[in-house]
């Protein structure tokens, strides 16, 4: 009875996996954004998980059926004694080897995402000819994301501008709060900053994920490929208050985001002042 | 067997059945209702009791019709009334709240006909056969009396959305009365650069768009939800949805006059307050007659009267701070007016703010007199109606706590922050200059808070994010009064170039 009951116990688990495994697309449980990453460099991250998942799955189910096969056979043979490979020379250079050479084909091939995402910086790029737009400076404060945007039409050429830029406010300066534009197809970049404490910007449909540090300024990078709005949230527990800290990330054409650019810059520009005779301008008291 | 085996994982599983039963929220009283215990419990049951039938608690909220407040009302027409406490009714508007269509009308008051509230309270909904169910123990007469076609009015819903939603967002900082003693308030209070969380007994805002002397609107609050007030501890609810957030505008609202009406009772019983060493009054009970017996009826109803009138005219356009004039444009003459105006006798900014506008100046060092002792509080320093020490904002910050809108900074030097001893200049003031102090301010973060003798701004030896090579002797970084310019040179600004002036010329 007992041997029955664990049997089925154990079986129970691959079923279930198994199950879970066939209907999580149905049920989209897998990764953020229907499974589609917004951004490329998401998707070759998404690839690297995949990767990951197929080799550990061959591992798993290579390693759970060779002791399936052992333990089966074993226990229909009653006359032979167990032979103990303790102490094998060649079994553990076997498996070090093996896993070992496994973990180094993941390290040397992720090496070109690793690179792509966090070691390269403003100051490289000066020699690319490629438009960069720089979007926005994000201050994560306890429990939101302060936004400034240069000034709508302002281009950058040189890393010195930006590190001007950065270091103080500066005329037509654009501010917002929780709701971050980007433009579609563009290489962008925002600078990440701290108010406070640790916090992490997380934007799980772009794949990015980056911890803002008090006291420095870090470069983020990305090309959102779908239009959209995708959550932004806090991923660093960073006070009693963390669950507050949700914002979007709205991704817009240029044109559009310069038009909605313009649109923020009125609003804040508004001085109240409605000339006699004009109907009362509604736009200035909409708060955004 | 078995069952023997499994019975420590089924014992670990059974906690998960319970949830955490037995803490109701609770309306805290002000302290002074339990000093008035000791002298005179009629009146502090009074004052209890009277809060308790037109406020209610947390959970069993009473909606007040002498108060403006927008409990959420949908009107619809009885169809039938199966038994006593179950009706079926059609409703003119569907349930505002998709997600939660039952729940919605749980604890709402149910009103028959025209008469009075409070009857009735419906116990749970269901949207699908447009059946009322009432809850018995809040139901005094029963519903079989309702004819088919009586008009039926369900009043309380937004109301209700507006607790659950303050309890759920506002409530650790805010607290359940709005005194803002929540469970996190603390860590607020220990953070020395940051206010308070709000007090919302006493109606005062600290932000507002309308004039000295009026109370905050519902536009104020909601725009103060939603941008959040930056560089405090308040933050933005921008994404929060509009339904959610115009509840709980009303429900702040609800608990400010709970407060004020609270308050002005208080007020008037002050009389049968103890001493400070306790000793009754002398002719108490007298006074008891007079004031909490007789006279408690109509002092109710004139402190609902009178916070219903501050909060209707709150929202009247006329009381509004609203420029007759459109922003003078930012140009670097109508800056030095600004300037000018800023460190002259009439206005003198500089006094709290400082020569250049770091929140310093002299007037802090001072000690400040209580408005309610007359006498000087222990320590310097300004203080706002809560008694809390507050700081001058520093300008040079880029941090507008209110709004960076001309319109906002307009706002502030025309009628001042609330409860603060930042005063209004509009009565004193011309607005054409206010416009010039509003222009010199909003340009201080950018190109400096000091002009040189051509006329050039330029920032002041303390710079937040470059350091001054020149910059070498023995500076008191906390003082910036001088004038002399001698071991202080000029910084030219790096931002303002001719075509940018030129764009802040054309403003909209």
């Amino acid at each position: 009875m007992s041997r029955i009951f664990w049997c089925l116990f154990f079986t129970a688990w691959p079923i279930v996996a198994i199950v879970v495994c066939a209907i999580t697309p149905a049920m989209e449980w897998g990764f953020p954004g229907n499974r589609e990453a917004a951004t490329p460099l998401g998707q070759r991250i998404d690839d690297l998980f995949y990767l990951i998942l197929g080799i550990v799955t061959v591992a798993f189910i290579g390693t759970m059926g060779a002791l399936s096969y052992v333990l089966f056979k074993a226990s229909k043979n009653k006359d032979e004694k167990g032979w103990f490979s303790h102490g094998s020379h060649n079994l553990e250079v076997i498996w070090t080897v093996v896993p070992s050479g496994v973990l180094l084909f993941i390290a040397l091939y992720q090496l070109d995402v690793w690179a792509i995402y966090r070691v390269r910086d403003y100051e490289n790029r000066d020699a690319d000819p490629r438009p960069l737009h720089l979007v926005a400076e994000v201050t994560a404060r306890q429990f939101e994301w302060r936004i400034r945007y240069p000034a709508p039409g302002t281009r950058f050429t040189t890393y010195e501008q930006v590190k001007d830029w950065l270091a103080k406010p500066h005329a037509g300066d654009i501010y917002a709060v929780n709701r971050l534009l980007v433009p579609l197809n563009r290489e962008t970049l925002i600078y990440l900053k701290s108010g406070d404490v640790q916090h992490s910007f997380f934007v799980p449909d772009l794949r990015v994920k980056q911890d803002a540090m008090p006291g420095q300024s870090i470069d983020i990078w990305f090309t959102v490929n779908r239009a959209g709005t995708f959550d932004l949230t806090c991923a660093e527990l960073c006070g009693w208050g963390h669950y507050k800290m949700r914002g979007e990330v709205e991704a817009l054409e240029v044109e559009e985001l310069e038009s909605r650019l313009k649109e923020l810059k009125q609003l804040q520009d508004y001085d109240g002042f409605t000339p006699p005779g004009t109907a009362a301008a509604a736009s200035g008291e909409v708060t955004r | 067997m078995i069952s023997r085996r499994l019975i420590l994982p089924l014992l670990a599983l059974l906690p998960l059945g319970f949830g955490c039963a037995g803490n109701r929220a609770e309306f805290v009283n002000d302290e002074r209702v339990a000093q008035l215990d000791t002298t005179s419990p009629v009146a502090a049951d009074n004052v209890r009791n009277s809060l308790l039938e037109h406020f209610g608690t947390p959970n069993d909220l009473v909606a007040w019709g002498a108060l403006p407040i927008n409990y959420g009302e949908i009107t619809g027409t009885v169809l039938s009334a199966p038994d006593a406490h179950t009706l079926r009714i059609s409703l003119d508007t569907d349930p505002t709240d998709p997600t939660d269509p039952t729940e919605q009308f749980s604890q709402v008051a149910v009103v028959l006909g025209d008469e009075t509230p409070a009857h009735r309270t419906a116990a749970h909904y269901d949207a699908a056969t447009h059946t009322l169910t009432l809850d018995p123990l809040h139901s005094a007469a029963p519903a079989a009396a309702a004819a088919p076609g009586t008009p039926i009015r369900l009043i309380g819903h937004k109301l209700q959305a507006g607790r659950k939603a303050f309890m759920r967002h506002c409530m650790h900082c805010h607290g359940v009365t709005g005194d803002g003693n929540g469970p996190t308030a603390r860590y607020i209070s220990n953070h020395r650069l940051n206010p308070q969380p709000r007090d919302f007994r006493r109606g005062l805002f600290k932000f507002t768009s309308t004039k000295d002397g009026y109370n905050v609107s519902r536009e104020d609050l909601r725009r103060t939800v939603r941008q959040g007030l930056a560089g405090t501890y308040m933050p933005s609810f921008l994404l929060m949805k509009s339904e959610e957030l115009d509840a709980i505008i009303e429900y702040v609202r609800f608990l400010a006059m709970r407060g004020e009406v609270e308050r002005r009772l208080l007020a008037h019983l002050k009389d049968l307050l103890p001493d400070d060493d306790g000793t009754p009054p002398v002719d108490l009970k007298t006074l008891e007659k007079e004031l909490a017996v007789d006279g408690f009826a109509e002092a109710l109803a004139d402190a609902a009267a009178l916070v219903a009138e501050d909060w209707t005219n709150a929202e009247d356009p006329q009381n509004g701070v609203v420029p007759t004039m459109a922003r003078l444009p930012d140009t670097p003459q109508s800056r030095l007016k600004g300037r000018n105006l800023f460190i002259s006798t009439k206005v003198n900014c500089a006094k709290c703010h400082g020569e250049g506008g770091r929140g310093n100046g002299g007037f802090l060092d001072e000690k400040h007199k209580n408005p309610e002792t007359q006498q000087d509080y222990d320590t310097p320093g300004l203080r706002d109606d809560w008694h809390n020490i507050i700081r001058p904002r520093n300008l040079t910050s880029g941090v507008y706590r209110g709004g960076r809108r001309p319109l906002d900074v307009f706002r502030r030097v025309s009628v001042g922050i609330k409860a603060t001893p930042m005063v209004g200049f509009a009565t004193n003031v011309l607005e054409e200059d206010r416009w010039h102090i509003v222009n010199y301010v909003l340009s201080i973060p950018v190109d400096g808070a000091f002009f040189d003798e051509h006329g050039q701004q330029y920032h002041g030896r303390v710079r937040l994010f470059e350091t001054h090579k020149h910059d070498s002797h023995d500076h008191d970084h906390d003082h910036d009064h001088d004038h002399d310019h001698d071991h202080d040179k000029p910084t030219p600004s790096t931002t303002t170039t001719p075509s940018e002036s030129q764009d802040k010329k054309s403003q909209p």
